[in-house]
């Protein structure tokens, strides 16, 4: 019944050694100290500071994670790490994927506008997924709950470095509202009617979110005006107390000498504003209707979105970004009137995909891009590490390919709010960049070196 | 120089007579016009390019290929600022069929001709041309324990060659439960017997004369059946269907058989490239299947791609999709590379074949131009 | 075997009659009144106290249902009037203790996902297989909660398996609040996590608003709570301030305690701690939900952890979090390379022993793969019988709050005393006595169960409907009596042997 003491404990001490007993996701793969204070400087033949804006025999110092100076002859300082290559570009992000995301999360119809995609996040997972990602380029990941759900809650851009606990993945925690409309469930298309009512349910929930800023907005100022007005009362009731005192006085022997009765005077004050109710939901539409949050409403039959952008016109400030959008070429003018992003999913679907995709073509990236839609390329879930070589397939059906590159940095920033952080490399932003030996979105073009935040993850003696 | 004319015409001659036997009834292709091509990069397909090369073709044959090709007078030249090679190759394929490419009642329909399924102007057929895959091997859907007999096809146009393979399953994908034979078992003793004591096809397939197109099955044992079945009853052809081909490399190049590589998916990636890596090394002749409408036609120059990524090497990649498969299909006589005799199936890329991002701007079968990008800037005329 | 058959007899005497003038049923138990001030001592071949060193030849004297002395035959004194159980050939050793099972219950789980106002003693069964299986295999003390299906479950107890009803069997009542931090089934983690957050802000809400009314002169509540009769006497009546480590609600001291709705005020008590709570974890990713629930809303001290046996991933939270935690019965783990395919294997408690986490074993069942199971495969991974023993024993019974009480043999503690044939995590060894509170309730050689099972004994009363298959009868009543008595006789034959 007892298995021989010695081999188990040779079990266990190989296993303490090999790493066994620490959390395998926290392992860090980075062969350079993370310290803060690393100083790092990539040299390269071309460096794409941006799509279309490219530097030749330029240098990046980074110090502490950010970038401090792009430009050609600069002095690499002393203690500095230098990496050389043919060509630097910025990291390339997924605005429309699940790496990290816990999968039955990502597959919950039940979500509601308020589920947080945090509380899906695992960071247990095994890191060989995030390992390929990296080593495609791919470094930072936007993910969501309840992917095809009617509302998706709220999402988050994570970082696929890999992290000492969940805050050290977190790249933007509130990153979006989310809403799909029309979209399969479990392989079945969804019901017309259901259809019909949905896009005006969304348009509705928004109105409702607007109200409810109104709501607290008034709330906060009557309670303002309330404590205000009662502090006059107040300061003018201490005042005038013993002028009151020697009124009341006076009439109640005015009415005992009348022999009447002496009636106190009722006082009257406004009652206190009555406290809204507290609604999670509502909030989160609250900051969708006002513009704060954009709202990634996945949505791909032309009429429903001739219906959603009917429908939102009234919300001025609202930021609404479409992903999949198969037939968004229908309403490419509107799009491009109201700076709308489409989030494009560049892969190859057969014809066993979902029935909202039946119009599915390779060129709508492209041919949304030349009517001057902004398009961003994302994976939809179906892994992020392959993103890089379907943008390759997008471009090779039409897309341009500064705009391919665009789609999935610089576009994936500015829709969500990251440009001062990510997406370019410019002073300032995080250091997020890869050491190239071709062209960036090249088959034949292999990731030398893979940097985020300065920490570099992926070099050519770690790679497998 | 004689011995080089005579030869030549010699090829010609060859050429238009299989091309002659190979057309059923109608003749109406072989009518392309002549044209000559001049591209900046010219693929050959047996790894050779040719800068700004020109092949000249006639009648749906090519006639002239090299970078001084002799181009005849009022003939006319496109200048094409790009590449040209011989177009793709799907080596198993449904388009073109849809219901009517396997049987759910019979197991074995060993006597089926897909060629009789073929529909060229099937709009799942156009989006082959769109991709630049100009000839492909129409194979039965996997259900079948002997689906058929596959036909090689070109797209748009007709059948050049039928009964190029015979398509067999011998794995548990072959088998359904409201159909004799209903185990794994059951089917292997139906192939066994079928193939000992052979007739018909199956004696043609015995003696080597008829490929098999063998679907192993996903897992690797049910791989290693396939191959020991192969070589028990000595039979040559291709493996089709598995991941796991690239695990078993060395066994398959013994028993010499070739493979065609499953579609690249997020899920399965991994295994696909490199077992395409290891094949190449073992000097395995590989194609890549398609398994269109299921798979989107781009899968196929996707495939190569991952390929290319995860380190085979470009030409070796170009290869696959075009002479290797066209020797793997019977068919390299007729497809498969640019060069004289051979038929003027032709793709024009704006960029290296291999690359994804390089776009679809021509395809040309048999000399005729069935496809044209639409916001193609060449077309330069001379 | 027990001596002093006299005074046993006398004593059986005395309780059937007492029975028989008053109580209902139970007549072949003690009851419950006649166990004050009764003495009973257990002399055995040895006593293992687990807290220090074997005594040989010791003696455990139990009075009142409290051990008085521990010590060897000669330091101690058996009082005159105890009755002792004298087993020279047997060894004693605490009773065991599960620090937290579901089993026991009508039905462990609940469909309501938020439920905390239900209290396991409306579904505990007294007379489950359970409860007599874990006398089998020596568990004297069980901390019954509800299942893992759940968002937030029932207040569960600490009961003994003795008793022919709850309140006969508790040791502990409100021993705990369940919540669950992996999905129950319809959710995802995401949306769990939401559910779970909703309940303790739906709970601040709620007590908010009580506050809000008390200050507008609202007396609603009041009303609400007399017309569905509910306690508002003495303390019940009167207000308190919110007392939690987390937050707060000013002005609570308003409302009286006995006007906070029912089904939140179970909420209440956890949030300031007068309740413990369980927090099941089915993935490592839930620890973090759990841990940060629980220090937001202010019992992380008085949280433990029931863990799915994945979670050993997430040991370095638990131990920087500083709980305990309730291993599952899976104590050997597979991890499985998604590239190279390759296999591990992880010794669960190893990771907890090696990270300084306090740990309790749990029953992977009552019969078969009880506690000393569990603590036999640990040894059999390399911990020391005295770490295997205490993660049955003294850990498990200082996660309940019950140190010293249960899972010791020392004064002061609980008289669970375990009288086995050898050492208790040998698979042949037998648990022959075990002794409750002071009292016998379980003698291994009445056990009809294990009998039938061991040795084939046919209970008395009991059809044997073994040997007797209809057609030979009929076929032999054909061919005539001579053959007809020839089967009966043998079925007899049989029915008796072994």
């Amino acid at each position: 019944m007892h298995l021989p003491e010695t081999t188990l404990a040779s079990v266990l001490l190989v296993g303490a050694t090999s790493g066994l007993f620490a959390s395998p996701a926290f392992s860090s793969a980075a062969t350079s100290p993370p310290t803060q204070g690393d100083l790092v400087a990539v040299r390269a033949h071309k460096l794409h500071v941006s799509p279309g804006k490219v530097l030749e025999d330029a240098t990046l110092l980074i110090r502490a994670g950010v970038i401090v100076q792009v430009g050609n002859d600069l002095e690499v300082p002393e203690g500095a790490r230098l990496i050389e290559g043919d060509v630097v570009c910025a990291g390339f992000m997924d605005p429309w994927g699940s790496l990290g995301m816990n999968a039955a999360a990502t597959v919950d119809m039940a979500t509601n506008a308020a589920t947080s995609a945090i509380d899906g996040v695992d960071p247990y997972l095994h890191p060989w997924y995030r390992n390929r990602a990296l080593a495609a380029g791919v470094t930072a990941v936007r993910v969501q709950a309840g992917m095809v759900s009617a509302r998706g809650g709220v999402g988050a851009m994570l970082s696929t470095a890999p992290a000492d606990d969940l805050e050290g993945m977190i790249l933007l925690k509130d990153s979006n509202a989310a809403a799909g409309l029309g979209l399969s469930s479990r392989g079945n298309p969804p019901d017309v009617f259901a259809r019909i009512s949905a896009v005006d349910k969304l348009v509705g929930d928004i109105n409702k979110g607007r109200e409810y800023s109104i709501t607290w907005a008034k709330y906060a100022h009557d309670l303002e005006a309330w404590n205000k007005t009662i502090a006059e009362a107040e300061a003018k009731l201490e005042k005038d107390f013993k002028k009151a005192k020697k009124d009341r006085d006076k009439e109640i022997a005015e009415a005992k000498e009348k022999d009447k009765e002496f009636k106190e005077e009722k006082y009257k004050e406004d009652k206190r504003p009555k406290l809204p109710k507290l609604d999670a939901e509502d909030a989160v539409m609250a900051r969708v209707a006002s513009g704060e949050m954009p709202l990634v409403v996945t949505i791909h039959r032309a009429a429903e979105m001739r219906e959603l952008l009917k429908g939102t016109a009234k919300f001025k400030r609202l930021r609404l970004v479409i992903a999949g959008g198969t037939e968004a070429e229908a309403v490419a003018d509107q799009l491009v009137a109201r700076s709308i992003p489409v989030i494009v999913r560049p892969a190859p679907l057969g014809a066993n995909r979902p029935d909202e995709y039946s119009g599915h073509n390779l060129a709508l990236a492209g041919r949304l891009a030349d009517a001057g839609v902004r398009v961003l390329l994302g994976s939809s879930g179906g892994g992020s590490s392959d993103l890089p070589l379907l943008a390759t397939l997008a471009i090779g059906h039409g897309l341009d390919r500064d705009k391919a590159l665009a789609a999935l940095t610089t576009e994936v920033a500015r829709t969500f709010d990251l440009s001062g952080e990510l997406g370019s490399l410019r002073p300032g932003r995080r250091a997020d960049l890869l050491v190239l030996d071709g062209e960036p979105l090249l088959p034949t073009t292999t990731v030398r070196y893979v940097l985020c935040a300065g920490r570099v993850l992926i070099s050519p003696d770690s790679r497998d | 120089m004689r011995t080089q004319r005579s030869m030549h015409t010699k090829a010609l001659l060859l050429a238009s007579l299989a091309f002659v036997a190979s057309t059923p009834a109608s003749a109406t292709s072989g009518e392309g016009d002549a044209l000559a091509i001049r591209a900046e990069k010219l693929h050959v397909g047996d790894g050779t390019v040719i800068e700004n090369g020109i092949v000249v073709f006639e009648a749906g044959v090519i006639t002239e290929v090299g970078k001084a090709a002799p181009v005849p007078k009022g003939m006319v030249l496109i200048e094409h600022a790009g590449h040209l090679s011989a177009g793709l190759i799907a080596l198993r394929e449904h388009a073109g069929a849809v219901g009517e490419s396997n049987d759910t009642t019979r197991a074995v329909m060993d006597e089926a001709d897909l060629a009789f399924a073929y529909r060229p102007n099937h709009s799942e057929v156009q989006g082959l041309l769109e991709e630049g895959i100009t000839t492909f091997v129409l194979a039965p859907r996997p259900g079948s324990l002997v689906g058929g007999l596959c036909a090689v096809a070109k797209t748009g146009s007709e059948v050049i060659s039928r009964r190029a393979y015979l398509s067999i399953c011998t794995g548990a994908n072959g088998l359904t439960s409201n159909r004799f034979p209903t185990s794994l078992q059951g089917s292997q003793a139906e192939l066994e017997r079928r193939f000992s004591w052979p007739r018909g096809v199956f004696a043609r397939a015995v003696k080597g004369e008829l490929p098999v197109m063998l679907d192993g099955g996903s897992s690797r044992t049910e791989v290693q059946h396939a191959i020991s079945f192969a070589r028990r009853h000595g039979l040559k052809g291709i493996l089709v269907g598995s991941t796991r081909l690239g695990e078993m490399a060395a066994k398959i190049r013994a028993a010499g058989l070739g493979v065609a590589i499953s579609n690249y998916t997020p899920s399965t990636g991994r295994r696909v490239v490199e077992g395409a890596l290891a094949l190449s090394e073992m000097q395995v002749p590989f194609g890549f299947a398609l398994g269109s409408p299921n798979g989107h036609p781009a899968n196929l120059r996707l495939t190569a791609a991952a390929c290319i990524r995860a380190g085979l090497k470009p030409s070796d990649a170009l290869r696959s999709l075009t002479s290797t498969a066209a020797q793997l299909a019977g068919v390299a006589d007729k497809v498969g590379s640019v060069q004289v005799g051979l038929a003027a199936d032709l793709v024009l890329w704006s960029g290296e074949p291999t690359d994804p991002g390089s776009r679809v701007m021509a395809v040309y079968v048999d000399g005729d131009e069935v496809f044209r990008a639409e916001d193609d800037e060449n077309g330069d005329d001379q | 075997m027990i001596q002093q058959p006299t005074r046993l007899l006398q004593r059986i005497a005395q309780t059937h009659l007492a029975l028989t003038l008053g109580l209902l049923g139970c007549s072949f138990l003690l009851s419950a009144q006649a166990e004050a001030g009764e003495k009973y001592a257990v002399r055995a071949g040895t006593v293992h106290t687990l807290a220090g060193e074997a005594i040989p030849n010791g003696v455990i004297v139990i009075e009142g249902g409290r051990i008085t002395a521990v010590g060897s035959a000669d330091d101690v004194k058996i009082p005159w009037d105890a009755e002792v159980l004298d087993v020279p050939h047997l060894e004693a050793y605490p009773g065991f203790v599960e620090a937290h099972t579901s089993s026991g219950m009508d039905r462990p789980n609940e469909s309501v996902a938020v439920a905390p106002f239900l209290n396991v003693r409306d579904s505990i069964d007294p007379v489950a297989f359970y409860f007599e299986d874990c006398l089998r295999s020596g568990i004297t003390t069980v901390n019954v909660q509800q299942g893992n299906a759940c968002v937030i479950g029932a207040v569960g107890m600490v009961v003994k398996p003795r008793g022919m009803t709850v309140e006969e069997m508790l040791v502990r009542p409100r021993s705990g609040l369940k919540i669950s931090a992996a999905p129950k089934s319809g959710m995802s983690r995401a949306t769990q996590a939401q559910t779970l957050r909703a309940a303790f802000t739906g709970l601040r809400n709620h007590l908010e608003d009580l506050v809000q009314q008390k200050r507008n002169g609202n007396d609603y509540s009041r009303r609400e709570a007399l017309y569905q009769g509910r306690d508002l006497s003495g303390e019940r009546g009167k207000g308190r301030a919110m007392m939690s480590k987390g937050w707060t609600v000013e002005g609570l001291e308003l409302v009286p305690r006995g006007e906070v709705d029912e089904k939140q005020e179970p909420l209440l008590d956890l949030v300031e701690g007068r309740v413990p709570a369980w927090i099941y974890c089915g993935a490592p990713m839930d620890v973090r939900l759990a841990i940060e629930l629980a220090s937001d809303n202010g019992f992380l001290e008085r949280t433990t952890l029931v863990l799915d046996d994945s979670c050993w991933k997430a040991a370095d939270l638990i131990a920087e979090a500083g709980v305990s935690v309730v291993l599952d019965s899976t104590l050997v783990r597979t991890e499985t390379d998604p590239k190279t395919e390759e296999e591990e294997e992880i010794f669960i408690p190893g990771v907890f022993k090696d990270k300084g986490i306090p740990f309790a074993l749990s029953s992977r069942n009552s019969s078969t793969e009880s506690l000393w199971f569990q603590a036999a495969m640990c040894m059999a991974h390399g911990f020391t019988r005295a770490e295997a023993m205490a993660a049955i024993t003294a850990t498990p019974a200082k996660i309940l709050g019950l140190e010293g009480k249960v899972g010791c043999l020392c004064p002061g503690a609980a008289g669970n005393v375990l009288l086995t044939s050898g050492d208790p995590l040998s698979v042949t060894s037998f648990i022959e006595y075990v002794v409750i509170d002071g009292n016998l309730v379980y003698d291994r050689s009445a056990d009809i169960r294990t009998q039938h099972l061991l040795e084939g004994v046919v209970p008395e009363g009991t059809e044997s409907h073994a040997e007797e298959p209809e057609v030979e009868e009929d076929t032999r009543k054909k061919a005539g009596d001579e053959a007809g008595d020839e089967a009966g006789d043998e079925a007899g034959d049989d029915g008796g042997s072994r």
